[in-house]
């Protein structure tokens, strides 16, 4: 018998290794201003799909997952400054670690006392707390924000590696991001990811199942946190600054809008959102004024016209353009 | 179906669109050495600050046009290239990025000092030079110093150290001062400089000053009566209001109830220009002092200041340019001094060329210094007061030029500022 997990990991695969190729190829044809945009897209890429996994697996919607990349930013650039010779790979292990400990803490309150919309509100106030806390903390430069942040040299052992060299940092972007991305399909596929499902069918039903329906979602919830928290982490060095803007409430809506306009019900739906939102911003970049127009009246117009998003709408067309035999086909499987 | 159709169009148009913006995007133009020079302006030219943008906007364009009418540069013309900084450090970066990466390696303009400081280390490694035509904070030139930033404009420091001068010649029997300032690094570096500024000065004077504990406000407050009413209590006769911007506004708009201005004898403001004043009108501090990157009245006579400002009021009308007009259209003459001098757009050439140089801009010789890359230049303040007969309902009282004779700081890259006569 064929397992269920072997035609999504093929094609999963396939799909991953073509973005990963083109996205390592960037430096070498792209100019310097798109690789850094890709960059950046990268690491929004997992901050999409760690949100995700709350909301299109379990249903929780947080409106402040920005403070967990804060959070993780923070703490990587603050390890980082105070021990300079602590190995990087365990400062970005750390802010994971950091960001899944306090999703413990604060999902054990939240998570047992209040979903929808009351959840939404509380991660709301989290990251107005942790963005105010941010602003006026001294010792994290308040409203100025975190500045200096090297780009480490990763000792392997065998050999060493200059981050702050060439693309060096950018290609180990890609690469750590790839790896999140594959924890996060991981969670999804696994039989974890399939508990989560049922939680978002039917709680009730599930919890009669026997599936320890708060837990799940708390584990969900401290995933999804923990992984955010590395790509923060990963972004300081990148960026070489942290301001308080990275926990602000407009930070938290980028990957409700990737999830939405890519489509929420697919592993691959935040990936192409993120992805159309960068192409979008890139191409608008040099129209003054008139770009958080254009991209807001696309963002409408797919989101009421495709409401299963971009790779929803991409589906329902190959579905419509699909010839009367291959349709037929696909209703005889 | 109608609809269908639209449908299907609207999907053809987005991925028509979205693949031309990746296409267009991979073509990156190369350097041409014959055609026009390009110089990349980053501002804010979209969101809260595009106010002041538009001005930085208009500096550069003006300076843009004068050159190309008088020949152009090697006798190469001058094309303007603009990006959007959003006065957002990481909008900062892919701005400065994705001009290096269209082969516009000089670039000039920035508002903030958050993406100046942000953009500032990328640029080595894209061999490209910034020359910062705003952003005060004083670690551009002292610990976060690169090689490749220079700043034309006057810093936190001089600024402030020059205001503590003024205010001490002026009235020498004030020596008594509070601040309310925000927390951010430019409000502490502001006030620091001004402390430092009023000390020296004052004890030079033979009467030492006294400084009052400063009240410290959340950057962008919305309220501030509390502190208003802790100043009303306050035994001091001088006011440094540190807040500046829309922060400004909204605290002289909340001290007019209470009489804030009719307390102190003198009002400072570090840098809000004319914002204040036209946000205020008729109710503008009598004899508010207002530090300026440049002030038009204040160089009349003097044929770059006269040109720009008639060419900024011809082009918009407005008979009050912010100073930040000024400050662009004199990094492009920055430039244009030093690739004449260099003979080259090269990054190394200009590099070389704009250490040491001096210049003449809107307010009259600059010299760059080699040692920090910070500009030597006048002080510009203008006082203010209300104006019942006029529509806008405020006028310029007065105005001063303060010369940068051992107002500024001796050069000290990668070391942070010493605020040497500043008791802690």
């Amino acid at each position: 018998m064929r397992s269920p997990l072997s035609a999504p990991i093929a094609r999963d695969a396939a799909i991953a290794l073509i973005i990963v190729a083109v996205l390592l190829a960037m430096p070498l044809v792209a100019p310097k201003g798109l690789v850094f945009v890709v960059g950046t897209l990268a690491l929004h890429i997992v901050f999409g799909l760690s949100w995700n996994l709350m909301f299109g697996q379990t249903g929780l919607v947080s409106f402040g997952h920005a403070s967990f990349f804060a959070i993780g930013g923070y703490f990587y650039a603050l390890v980082a400054r105070s021990f300079p010779d602590l190995h990087p790979l365990l400062g970005f292990a750390g802010a994971g670690a950091f960001g899944v400990a306090l999703a413990v803490v604060i999902g054990l309150i939240a998570l047992r006392r209040s979903l929808g919309v009351y959840f939404a509100i509380l991660t709301l106030a989290l990251s107005q707390i942790v963005y105010l806390f941010l602003s006026s903390f001294t010792p994290l430069g308040r409203e100025d924000g975190f500045t200096g942040i090297r780009r480490p040299v990763l000792d392997m052992g065998l050999f060493q590696v200059d981050l702050a060299k060439g693309d060096n940092y950018y290609l180990f972007i890609i690469l750590f991001s790839t790896l999140l991305c594959a924890i996060i399909w991981w969670v999804r596929h696994s039989q974890t990811g399939r508990a989560l499902r049922a939680i978002q069918q039917d709680p009730e039903r599930a919890a009669f199942l026997g599936i320890n329906v708060a837990g799940n979602r708390l584990l969900a919830f401290a995933i999804a946190s923990g992984v955010t928290a590395v790509a923060g982490a990963l972004y300081g060095p990148w960026l070489q600054l942290l301001t308080p803007d990275v926990a602000h409430w407009t930070l938290s809506a980028r990957p409700i809008l990737y999830s939405l306009l890519g489509g929420v019900s697919s592993f691959w739906g935040p990936v192409a959102g993120a992805a159309g939102f960068a192409i979008l911003e890139y191409g608008t970049r040099t129209l003054h004024g008139f770009s958080e127009i254009i991209i807001g009246s696309i963002l409408l117009a797919v989101v009421l016209l495709f409401p299963g998003g971009i790779l929803g709408g991409l589906e329902s067309l190959r579905r419509r353009h699909a010839t009367p035999a291959s349709a037929a086909k696909e209703t005889r499987r | 179906m109608t609809f269908d159709i639209n449908r299907r169009e609207l999907v053809k148009a987005l991925g028509a669109f979205g693949g031309a913006a990746a296409i267009g995007s991979l073509a990156a133009p190369s350097r041409a050495q014959g055609g026009p020079i390009r110089l990349g302006l980053i501002a804010p030219l979209s969101g809260s600050q595009e106010i002041v943008g538009r001005y930085q906007l208009a500096g550069a364009t003006i300076a843009v046009n004068q050159i190309n009418q008088a020949g152009g540069i090697l006798g190469r013309q001058v094309e303007l290239v603009t990006r959007d900084d959003k006065a957002n450090p990481a909008a900062g970066v892919a701005a400065s990025k994705d001009l290096a990466g269209s082969g516009v390696n000089l670039m000039f303009g920035i508002l903030s000092s958050g993406v100046a400081l942000a953009v500032a280390p990328t640029l080595a490694d894209d061999k490209s030079v910034l020359v910062v035509s705003a952003a005060a904070a004083n670690e551009l030139t002292h610990e976060q110093y690169t090689r490749n930033v220079f700043r034309s404009a006057d810093h936190a420091y001089a600024r402030q150290r020059a205001l503590a001068k003024l205010v001490l010649t002026d009235f020498p029997d004030t020596l008594n001062w509070t601040a309310i300032n925000p927390q951010t690094a430019i409000g502490a570096s502001n006030w620091d400089s001004f402390v430092d500024g009023i000390a020296q000065y004052s004890q030079e004077a033979g009467k030492p000053a006294e400084i009052t504990e400063a009240l410290w406000t959340k950057f962008g407050a919305t309220d501030y009566k509390n502190e208003i009413s802790q100043l009303m209590r306050s035994k001091s006769e001088g006011l440094y209001c540190g807040v500046y911007g829309g922060d400004a506004v909204t605290m002289f708009g909340q001290a007019a109830a209470y009489g804030l201005t009719k307390k102190f004898k003198v009002i400072v403001d570090p840098g809000s220009e004319f914002i204040i004043a036209n946000a205020m009108g008729k109710n503008t501090p009598p004899g508010l002092w207002s530090g300026f990157h440049w002030y038009h009245g204040a160089y009349e006579g003097h044929k770059i200041n006269d040109d720009l400002y008639n060419a900024y009021v011809k082009e918009t009308n407005d008979p009050h340019p912010a100073g930040y007009v000024g400050e662009t259209h004199t990094s492009v003459l920055a430039y244009a001094s030093a690739i004449q001098k260099a003979g080259s757009t090269e990054t190394d050439a200009v590099i070389a060329a704009l250490e040491d140089l001096e210049f003449d801009s809107c307010k009259g010789m600059r010299k760059i210094r080699k040692e920090d890359h910070q500009s030597i230049c006048d002080l510009n303040f203008v006082q203010f007061g209300p104006d019942e007969g006029s529509d806008k309902g405020w006028k310029v009282t007065g105005h001063r030029i303060i010369k940068d004779e051992g107002v500024s700081e001796a050069p000290t890259p990668g070391v942070p500022i010493v605020f040497k006569h500043k008791k802690a």
